[in-house]
């Protein structure tokens, strides 16, 4: 069968500060706004790491800026409202060394367990350590 | 989850990352209670390149080739996702022409792409002959894709600021001469995956995903679509030349392996359509600008690549690489719904429900095993080559 929607138009990219603590908060506004996660971007910019949210609403295309403490970076799951996130966010436990808490899934998905090292997509000038490389 | 496959008593059957039911790179570990699937959980990178961390060391034009590089066989969407981002910060104005080649490449791999799937599809359920037919077909394509670009798979005629040549005028005429040919074949293809009977009682009601289930383990493209989810990004967001071509999204509302069949299939007609009108409809004029720059910023992009969703995020800091790249490919988003799919099902369904959602993952590292007892442990390369001596 075919779809009834009618063609959009280019939907404005958006960019929106938010803060660790509210993120579950502003994520239920969203939802409830008819809003589909579409990935979620971890990075380190040298001084601090940002999660960024990006969400598909109607109309625009919103990403929530979650800046975190360099040094003990952790934020709160949000598999709770979203369960399709608990790769997104797994990932960047792995590739970031983000503590996300009371994320269901603990075990290691992408990195191998014998890794020893930083999280790789961190910046940093040590190179990573394999046992037996 | 993890969590769900340890509270039930079962057994564990570990498959892949190599086996012969399954081609792909990826892990799964099935708890079944006799044929019955009653827990999954998976593992994935076994083969991660660290592409998103080499992208940091690429200049601007090296970045599009390693975007190209992503996949092998939606190859063309990643550096689709990549101009995009690198000209939405640079500002870079992409000629008309460009874009509606751009377009017409990008459906070509969508055909090429499902023609794939459909075979793989077909062998799965040990229909072999079905399997030769659809790869029969999807050579009509690779020629033209050949022709056209002069490359099968990586095509390589992405550039910032629009496209490496124009399509010359006796390629379009080949072109359209295999699309008409191929159309026919497709309407072939669709007689024999939605009305067969022994197909239909193959696939119908095999690994269902519910509408609710596609929207909260964010399932992306045909996987969504074929549970009712209407979203597509050339409709809802449109780039490149869609925004102008007239074409159809395709809905099914079983969430089974026959609606994401379905799909695939009647997408295929729709892709024959919009290149047939993105010819048609092309414009003369310049189809390059090679007057950019790319300052400091960020931006992200996203396509409908043949699987589903394709995004991508880009932050520069006024040198001549990114600082920051990050991608988040089609089959990433459709894993968690997996799990939903597996659930209740039999294990004689294991390999054709993986294969619905059209998986493309890298390759492997190490294996597992589970021993009798019920406990797991993995083994390291360097054991397993003990092992074999």
């Amino acid at each position: 069968m075919k779809s009834e929607k009618k063609k959009g138009s280019r939907k404005p990219v958006e960019f929106e500060l938010a803060g660790a603590d509210e993120l579950n908060g502003k994520i239920g506004e969203l939802l409830a706004g008819e809003a589909r996660l579409s990935a979620i971007t971890g990075s380190d910019t040298g001084e601090r790491i940002e999660m960024l949210y990006h969400f598909e609403l109607p109309g625009r295309f919103l990403t929530l800026r979650v800046p975190l403490d360099r040094k003990a970076p952790s934020i709160e799951t949000i598999t709770g409202l979203i369960p399709g996130a608990v790769l997104m966010e797994r990932e960047i436990v792995e590739m970031l060394g983000v503590e996300v808490r009371n994320h269901p899934r603990p075990v290691n998905t992408f990195i191998a367990d014998d890794y020893r090292g930083p999280p790789p997509l961190r910046k940093t000038d040590s190179k990573p350590q394999t046992p037996g490389a | 989850m993890v969590t769900e496959a340890k509270t039930k008593e079962g057994m564990k059957i570990p498959i892949g990352p190599i086996h012969p039911a399954l081609e792909e790179p990826l892990h799964f570990t099935f708890t079944v209670d006799g044929e019955r699937v009653i827990g999954v959980d998976f593992r994935l990178g076994y083969n991660h390149r660290g592409i998103e961390k080499l992208m940091e060391s690429k200049d601007f034009n090296q970045c599009n080739y390693l975007a190209e590089h992503i996949c092998g066989i939606c190859s063309y969407t990643h550096s689709c996702c990549y101009v995009q981002n690198a000209e939405k910060i640079g500002n870079v104005e992409v000629p008309p022409r460009a874009q509606y080649i751009r377009t017409v490449i990008a459906e070509m791999e969508r055909i090429h792409s499902h023609l794939l799937w459909a075979g793989i599809a077909g062998e799965e359920i040990g229909h072999k002959s079905l399997f030769m037919y659809a790869w029969k077909a999807r050579e009509l394509i690779m020629d033209s894709l050949e022709e056209v670009t002069g490359n099968r798979v990586n095509h390589g005629i992405n550039r910032v600021g629009g496209v490496r040549y124009p399509i010359e005028s006796g390629h379009v005429g080949h072109l359209v001469g295999r699309l008409t040919e191929l159309y026919k074949r497709i309407d072939y293809l669709e007689k024999v995956f939605l009305k067969d009977p022994i197909i239909e009682r193959r696939v119908a009601g095999v690994g269902v995903l519910t509408k609710d289930e596609a929207r909260k383990l964010c399932a992306v493209g045909p996987t969504a679509r074929a549970s009712g989810v209407d979203i597509d990004v050339r409709r809802d967001d449109p780039y490149f030349a869609y925004g102008e071509l007239d074409f159809d999204v395709i809905l099914w509302d079983g969430g089974d392996v026959l609606g994401r069949t379905a799909v695939r299939i009647l997408e295929l007609k729709e892709s024959v359509k919009i290149i047939e009108q993105a010819l048609r409809q092309m414009p003369a004029g310049p189809y390059k600008n090679d007057d950019w720059k790319i300052p400091k910023g960020e931006a992200v992009s996203r396509t409908e690549a043949p699987r589903g969703e394709d995004f991508h995020y880009m932050r520069t800091g006024g040198s001549n690489k990114p600082t920051r790249y990050k991608i988040r490919t089609p089959t990433i988003a459709n894993i968690p719904p997996t799990q939903a799919m597996f659930k209740e099902e039999q294990i004689a369904d294991i390999p054709i429900i993986i294969a619905s959602i059209d998986p493309c993952i890298g390759c492997m590292d190490r294996v597992s095993f589970i021993d009798e007892r019920g406990t797991s442990r993995y083994v390291s390369f360097k054991e397993l080559r003990m092992m074999k001596k």
